[in-house]
């Protein structure tokens, strides 16, 4: 994450671009794969994201004056994603449900970069239920409040408290299973 | 047993979410458990590892800056778009409406009482000024001189006001020991009579909060807190932060919600007590330090404890005007 949004939101709304771009770097996909959780099909989510970002543009000043930045675009992706869900619920076919496991494949360029542990640990991710990886994703990667998941996802934040709780213990496991079996492991 | 329970609490200690209570029941329950309590240190660092975004094999991130770049050109006729509608603080949107007041020509006082009881109400003075008053909120003023030099009401509650601008008359407020001079404005007073302190809170345009000799201006999103009981003038002035739904939280109970975040079950009963108009009878004194996190919007008593059941197990009873919490 950028650690100086609230510079980046005087720059946008002064009318940089360039400042504007490293706001979509930084939350392009993490709005993404929320909008692919709502809506199952990356077609659908990469458009409602470019609405997202498109919108944020036409409306400086929205974003300028909003007081928890990333709330706003997460909650803004939300929105504009239950509204495509609602506009469009009669095209869901089977096929989007296989696009959207397809989101799980692991990519293995991605991983010769990484330690054997990391490895373990991504695929180890990657095995939670959708809903847990996400929940776990959007408080610990994206260091979203639990209430605030618990209203982006409009489930309880009980429901956040134990999906974190199941994420941290099944990893936590994983981890200790691969320290005593890995010997390089870090 | 499951020990599901001292992975929740891992995973708040982990995100902040957790609160001192439990922290001590998290180093409980490790005592009691030196098999999870060794993996401690395991899940922090699992905690502090970043997680590998799948690169983007879809090249999702490139293929919408191409239909987003075009976009930033200005004069451009842009696609179908979903407004976003910017959380605005509920006071911008309230209009001020000036309403001429006429002079009563009388000299005798002559009291006029505004009252909400177990509900809300909006009452617009003489002189068009607005105020939204919370359950259990009386005001009052003398209507025969309201407008003449001062205008001067007495708040006994809550309300919210929405400060006609008149020139030369101005706007004063008595609430406890305090007192408050306006000009156009809006802000929330918070001093109903069992509080333990008055609270001001501005939203925009500019106050002065006098009490005991001393002034202080508040600037807007500025809230004033000065207790009833201490003698010493123990005040204390803060700036407040708007919550994620761009709202300050002390304005919430204009917009028909109830907003407590990590409040004890205590505090929050005196909360719902004002809100549906019921008293609270708690079996035992532990349950009262219970913590909650949450929204009430437009539940019913019924349906807002079953949702704070979700997070805390106790048990309640309805019955009438008296809710009785027991474990």
């Amino acid at each position: 994450m950028h650690n100086d949004i609230p510079e980046l939101q005087k720059r946008i709304y002064g009318g940089d671009t360039q400042a504007f771009k490293e706001l979509y770097d930084c939350f392009c996909t993490p709005l993404l794969q929320l909008a692919l959780a709502i809506v199952h099909n990356r077609e659908m989510a990469e458009e409602i994201v470019a609405d997202v970002f498109i919108a944020v543009w036409k409306n400086k000043e929205g974003l300028y004056q909003a007081s928890n930045p990333k709330w706003y675009l997460y909650a803004a992706t939300r929105n504009i994603a239950l509204n495509y869900l609602r506009k469009y619920a009669h095209k869901k076919t089977l096929h989007l449900e296989e696009a959207y496991l397809l989101e799980y494949e692991v990519n293995p360029e991605a991983q010769l970069i990484n330690t054997e542990m990391m490895r373990h640990i991504n695929r180890a991710i990657h095995e939670l239920p959708p809903q847990c990886r996400l929940i776990f994703k959007l408080v610990k990667e994206d260091g979203l409040k639990y209430k605030e998941v618990a209203m982006l996802l409009n489930i309880s934040i009980k429901t956040v408290e134990n999906q974190v709780g199941i994420a941290l213990k099944k990893l936590t496991k994983m981890k200790a299973f691969l320290i005593t079996s890995l010997p390089d492991a870090q | 047993m499951s020990n599901d329970r001292i992975w929740i609490l891992l995973g708040k200690q982990f995100s902040g979410e957790i609160t001192s209570a439990e922290l001590s029941e998290l180093e409980k329950l490790l005592e009691d458990d030196p098999g999870t309590a060794a993996s401690r240190e395991l899940a922090a660092n699992v905690w502090q590892t970043p997680l590998q975004e799948v690169a983007d094999a879809h090249n999702s991130e490139s293929r919408i800056w191409d239909a987003v770049k075009p976009q930033l050109l200005p004069h451009r006729p842009r696609p179908v778009l979903h407004r976003l509608v910017a959380a605005a603080a509920a006071a911008a949107v309230l209009a001020v409406g000036w309403i001429g007041w006429q002079h009563v020509r009388s000299t005798t006082p002559a009291l006029q009482q505004l009252s909400a009881a177990a509900g809300k109400s909006r009452v617009t003075l003489p002189d068009g000024s607005m105020v939204w008053l919370n359950a259990h909120t009386q005001l009052h003023y003398d209507k025969n001189s309201f407008g003449k030099q001062y205008r001067e009401i007495t708040l006994n509650g809550e309300a919210f006001f929405d400060i006609a601008k008149s020139e030369g008359s101005p706007f004063i407020i008595h609430a406890g020991k305090i007192k408050i001079h306006v000009l156009g404005t809006a802000f929330n007073v918070k001093a109903y009579t069992d509080d333990s302190a008055v609270y001001t809170t501005l939203v925009r345009g500019k106050i002065a909060v006098s009490f005991q000799g001393k002034t202080i201006v508040l600037q807007p999103e500025e809230k004033l807190t000065v207790p009833v009981i201490q003698q010493a003038a123990a005040f204390q002035q803060q700036h407040l932060e708007k919550d994620s739904s761009g709202l300050l939280p002390e304005i919430s109970w204009l917009n028909n919600k109830l907003v407590f975040d990590n409040d004890t079950f205590d505090h929050l009963a005196g909360k719902m007590s004002q809100w549906y108009g019921v008293t609270f009878h708690f079996d035992s004194p532990g349950l009262q330090q219970l913590r909650f996190t949450g929204i009430i919007d437009t539940e019913s008593i019924d349906e807002a404890l079953k949702m704070l059941q979700l997070s805390r197990p106790f048990h309640f009873r309805i019955n009438g005007k008296e809710v009785h919490i027991s474990n």
